[in-house]
């Protein structure tokens, strides 16, 4: 019986759940075959955690967080995988060459660092506060801060926000 | 709300809307999947006591002072703390690097492929990790720091080519890298570049004896670390062409496969000994498959949940399709992006197992060539 709520309960919530998880996944990996492996990784996670997180205050962003989680992991491991979408170059940066090449947003998100990518995206598509994105990471706020100000100094160095200010 | 920053919010609200391929999100498959892993970490706690008993019998040496050490004895051998700290206080991470650790290294002869051109000689102490990597952007050796949360400090050791000097703008750090002096080493010229910003990353890079331009990347090291942490690194590099030991040997792959990649990290986490030896191949245009070598056994965590989600197990993409098989103490393992259909010229996951040979875990029966 337990188990079977747990399924209702884990079913209902992701259904509900899952296309902004796979929006927040792609933001972060810029592949949308990826994003799915991503979500579909931590859903996973959920589940097999599900008894905490449905008694969590904020089951949005518990399952927030391990989707950040399982992204910043993967980017340490599986360092294969990643050679594939150039994502491994100094923690997966790309070179500034690189980044003044990209022609948009996307690419530009993408050449970010993964811990960039990712507080970019919790704070600015997530809207998270500072003090959130860092709960959300497992580090400091002043990390986030610092990581935040430098992938917004690269995004607007890219032609990506160049473009979005000339055009308005 | 955040401040919105040249219409940040909006624009990346754009790249999700419109035309999206389907999801090949699955719930049934994540519950199905979920049951099986907490089923494994009911079964796991009687399983790894007894793994920890028979790890006790190992034996694991270290290099006195930073001397040879050999590579992991297996998928549980126990560590011990390095001896002989260094005049900072920190000493040479426990694992075979550089000219010093000839145990665990040979010299290059001539035709391997994960063949590094230097090494650290030394490394702050929470160094726990080494990988060897060698793919389509270049190779490099890189250390990490795993079993803590949060940002924790990797550190990247490249050489340049002879004659190659790197431009400051060639950075992985800033998209416009700042160039400023720095302390010769050992004799020789060097500098820092950075993002200018005072940023938690660092590069120095300087002329090693026989002219080729060195360069140690370093990030999220603590501001106190940041100039004198690379400076030692860079001091004590090994410089000189030596083979990485692999564990596997590859065989008759089709030609139709080529190899993108090849790595071979170790690494010793909270107590636990493993190393995992990985290639990457493309079979196509967008399909790519990886076979990974590993003690058979339960893997360390390298990287622990925040506080709050405790208990997750490591990751594992559930999109791979991954088989595998053990022999001698060490488990390989395909596992396929897309479909598995990628590997039919060579007979399936099964056909790419029958061409890899495992060596087992003792290091002095591993090959340095590769394929092998």
């Amino acid at each position: 019986m337990a188990k079977e709520s747990r399924d209702v309960d884990f079913t209902a919530y992701v259904g509900s759940r899952a296309a902004w998880l796979r929006n927040v996944a792609y933001l972060l990996c810029a592949d949308w075959h990826r994003a799915d492996d991503l979500v579909q990784e931590s859903i996973t996670k959920l589940y097999t955690n599900w008894s905490r997180a449905a008694r969590a205050e904020n089951l949005d962003g518990y399952a927030r967080t391990v989707l950040v989680n399982t992204f910043l992991a993967e980017q340490r491991t599986s360092w294969w995988r990643r050679t594939r979408t150039g994502f491994e170059a100094a923690d997966g940066v790309a070179t500034g060459a690189d980044l003044d090449a990209a022609l948009d947003l996307r690419q530009a998100l993408a050449a970010l660092p993964p811990r960039q990518r990712a507080t970019v995206v919790l704070r600015y598509f997530c809207d998270l506060s500072v003090e959130q994105t860092a709960e959300a990471m497992g580090c400091s706020s002043g990390n986030v801060k610092s990581q935040s100000s430098r992938a917004l100094d690269a995004l607007r160095g890219s032609a990506a926000l160049r473009a979005g200010r000339a055009g308005g | 709300m955040n401040e919105d920053i040249d219409g940040l919010r909006e624009r990346l609200a754009g790249l999700v809307e419109g035309a999206v391929p389907t999801s090949r999100v699955d719930v049934e498959l994540a519950a199905r999947t979920g049951r099986a892993r907490l089923r494994r970490r009911r079964l796991g706690v009687v399983g790894t006591t007894v793994a920890m008993v028979l790890a006790v019998s190992a034996v694991v040496s270290l290099r006195p002072g930073g001397g040879p050490a050999p590579l992991p004895a297996g998928p549980a051998g126990p560590s011990a703390s390095p001896s002989a700290p260094s005049p900072t206080g920190r000493h040479p991470v426990p694992l075979g690097t550089g000219a010093a650790a000839s145990g665990s290294q040979a010299p290059h002869n001539g035709h391997d492929a994960l063949s590094p051109e230097a090494d650290f000689g030394w490394l702050p102490d929470d160094a726990n990790g080494e990988r060897y990597q060698q793919a389509q952007y270049g190779a490099d050796v890189r250390a990490d720091v795993y079993g803590k949360t949060g940002f924790t400090p990797i550190y990247r050791l490249k050489v340049y080519p002879p004659g190659v000097v790197p431009e400051v703008s060639q950075t992985s750090l800033a998209q416009q890298g700042v160039k400023s002096p720095a302390p010769d080493v050992n004799g020789s010229e060097a500098y820092w570049v950075t993002n200018g910003q005072g940023t938690d990353d660092v590069i120095l890079r300087w002329r090693g004896p026989d002219g080729r331009w060195l360069e140690v990347t370093c990030q999220y090291l603590a501001k106190a670390d940041r100039e004198q942490v690379p400076l030692r690194i860079a001091r004590d590099v090994h410089l000189g062409k030596r083979s990485v030991p692999l564990p596997a040997k590859l065989a008759g792959m089709p030609a139709a496969f080529t190899v993108t990649g090849v790595s071979f990290e170790r690494m010793t986490v909270q107590g636990k000994s493993w190393w995992t030896y990985e290639i990457g191949y493309s079979a196509g245009p967008d399909q790519y498959f990886g076979i990974t070598v590993t003690p058979d056994g339960e893997a360390p965590v390298l990287h622990p949940a925040p506080p709050g989600l405790e208990g997750t197990p490591p990751p594992l993409s559930p999109s791979d399709t991954a088989t595998c098989r053990t022999d001698k103490g060490a488990k390989v393992c395909v596992r396929v992006f897309q479909s598995p259909a990628m590997l039919d010229p060579a007979g399936g996951p099964a056909g790419v197992l029958e061409r890899v040979t495992l060596l087992g875990t003792d290091p002095s029966q591993w090959t340095t060539d590769f394929p092998g």
